[in-house]
């Protein structure tokens, strides 16, 4: 089972090489794009290797180029203008997106996994109904709109909360209820699916049957057998949640990353876009690869077949 | 013959059962009227979706324009059925694609198994882990700015979903005795795949699609409110209620009225979803 974790932690190099290779390469052959004529800047001044050879480089040298830059030195490049570093923005921006982002997942979780399970310990009830009604509503919803009635009631009519500049008190309120009204949907449906299959399964009819407790059924066993899809899932929630963050940035004017790269591809500076989109798309490997190992200590299922099997997965069938 | 008269059977019952759920009805009525009104939007309508009016800017709900008027004097209704128009297709036809798309390389994937599952199944997993607006940006970036080419890569995004699925019920459907007992007689290929699998997994698939739907419908809009999406003059719904949004204060109609209509449209589609998932599961249940 180290080993692997460490093959997973590993795999992450390639994986994140490759998908810089195809955001770089997406954006290299965009027609009109910098990323192919301009000399390489480095954050201070032009790049001392390329820039002797910068009109000829060819694609590979600057993607190779790049990702040395990017993972040696932390260094995205400079804005078109040369005013400013890429990688100071990118960090200062993923901190108030890590903190929306994170923020809305935790009241996510902490909203919809009770839900959840009230949700499904009860099917066909009344709070069954009420919730699941809930779900449908905010996964509808779309949340720009969602946050337009936000804005409206609690910050013009109300005056309660700002609708925009995080900066002041209260200022990540409608931007994290926003993001966390899909991300609740998301978790009322995926727990509330884990937890039924469980409690259909046959050991818990025969732990009932022994007498036990229904709150110990659903609290010890069905719960603990449960996390494991809801685990699986988290990776998928995550990247949702990410989305909405993006939307939410747009919306109250919070200086994230998709803020970023939205005012980027509206004055179209490919270095600032490029920047944008590997670092998301790092970060989201990185998640992935996080729940990947998470749902391999929490299931020993998975495990036995990891260890047996060699991680093969294949159906067999054929 | 028999499977296939059985088959038909379960599929009356479903719909019987999709028909007597009112929940489902009424949204199935929602949103065909919605859809109607955006297809026919021409004629519902008497204005277009970019005539400007100055002397009517703002203008509150009234007889002759039922949503009012926008920032520049636009009729708010002819904008959302305009808009309606172009955010449906969109979302209509990446569903479309991601359908065919996820179809193919699902069936594959579930049939082959093996080294070529898990190839599209890498694939899958690489591409799910790219937000989906993300990934939007990039195919933009590529084949231009605001034309619609998006619905490619919103078909792309929502692929992997479709995929697993399909080789999900795939590989539970190649391990039922009448798939085994058909193969026994002989028959292979594609026969096996569109007369004896697509039948059987169909059913869940197309509720699926609906949920698929549904995203794709609150996707393209938001590509539209993030200023990515359809171009300015046209007319989308995301779109609209960016133009409205400046002006919440004064005219917040230009924005709550088109809100509401999207908001009732998702949730239609949404709740047609479930009332098919409800019929179709139920169906699976009472069989054993």
């Amino acid at each position: 089972m180290t080993k692997y974790i460490i093959k997973r932690i590993l795999l992450i190099v390639p994986v994140v090489l490759a998908v810089i290779f195809l955001v770089f390469g997406i954006l290299y052959i965009t027609p009109g794009s910098s990323l192919n004529r301009m000399q390489i800047y480095c954050s201070d001044g032009l790049d001392p290797v390329l820039s002797a050879v910068s009109a000829e480089a060819g694609f590979f040298t600057r993607y190779v180029r790049y990702c040395y830059n990017v993972f040696f030195h932390l260094d995205f490049g400079a804005s078109a203008n040369r005013s400013v570093s890429i990688a100071d923005q990118v960090f200062m921006r993923w901190q108030w997106t890590l903190k929306l982002a994170g923020l809305s997942l935790l009241v996510s979780a902490v909203l919809g996994i009770p839900a959840g399970i009230a949700s499904a310990t009860h099917p066909g009830g009344k709070a069954d109904r009420i919730i699941s009604a809930v779900a449908t509503l905010f996964s509808s919803v779309p949340s720009y709109c969602f946050a337009v009635g936000l804005a409206l009631l609690f910050a013009l009519k109300l005056g309660w909360l700002p609708s925009y500049g995080v900066q002041q008190a209260g200022g990540l309120v409608l931007p994290v209820v926003t993001v966390s009204a899909s991300g609740i949907s998301q978790f009322i449906r995926v727990v509330r699916a884990a937890v039924s299959e469980t409690l259909d399964k046959n050991y818990i009819t025969a732990l009932r049957a022994a007498g036990l407790k229904e709150r110990a059924v659903i609290g010890v066993h069905a719960l603990r057998n449960a996390l494991v899809p809801i685990t699986a899932s988290l990776g998928e929630t995550a990247t949702k949640i990410l989305g909405g963050t993006f939307v939410a940035e747009k919306f109250f004017a919070v200086p994230g990353i998709g803020f970023y790269l939205i005012k980027a591809i509206s004055k179209v500076e490919y270095e600032i876009i490029l920047a944008c989109a590997a670092s998301t798309a790092v970060f989201l490997v990185i998640l992935n690869i996080i729940t990947d190992i998470i749902c391999l200590c929490a299931d020993p299922q998975l495990r036995k077949r990891i260890t047996a099997g060699g991680g093969k997965r294949g159906s067999g069938h054929a | 013959m028999r499977s296939s008269g059985s088959a038909t059977k379960k599929e009356a019952s479903a719909r019987l059962r999709f028909f007597k759920n009112p929940v489902s009805v009424a949204a199935l009525i929602v949103f065909a009227v919605i859809l109607f009104c955006c297809v026919f939007a021409p004629v519902v309508s008497r204005y277009g979706y970019a005539e400007m009016r100055v002397s009517e800017r703002f203008l509150k709900p009234c007889s002759d324009h039922i949503f009012g008027c926008d920032y520049a004097g636009r009729d708010t209704f002819a904008r959302v059925l305009y808009g309606g128009r172009n955010t449906l297709k969109i979302a209509a036809v990446a569903t479309v694609l991601a359908a065919l798309g996820g179809m193919t390389l699902g069936i594959i994937s579930g049939i082959c198994g093996g080294t070529t599952d898990m190839l599209i199944m890498r694939a899958m997993e690489i591409l799910s882990a790219v937000p989906s607006l993300l990934l939007v940006i990039l195919a933009e970036c590529l084949m231009g700015w605001g034309k619609g080419n998006f619905m490619y890569a919103m078909a792309l995004s929502a692929l992997p979903s479709v995929v697993r699925l399909i080789r999900a019920s795939v590989s539970q459907v190649m391990s039922k005795s009448y798939i085994e007992a058909s193969r026994a007689l002989g028959v292979k290929g594609l026969r096996l795949v569109f007369k004896h699998i697509l039948p059987n997994i169909l059913p869940s698939v197309f509720v699926h699609l609906t949920g698929t739907f549904a995203e794709q419908i609150l996707l393209c809009s938001i590509m539209g409110y993030v200023g990515v999406g359809i171009n300015p003059p046209q007319a989308e719904w995301g779109l609209i209620i960016f133009e409205g949004y400046a002006s919440l204060r004064t005219a917040p109609h230009a924005v709550l009225l088109p809100a509401a209509v999207i908001a009732v449209c998702v949730l239609s589609v949404n709740l047609i979803g479930n009332g098919l998932r409800d019929a179709v599961d139920g169906g699976d249940r009472s069989d054993g």
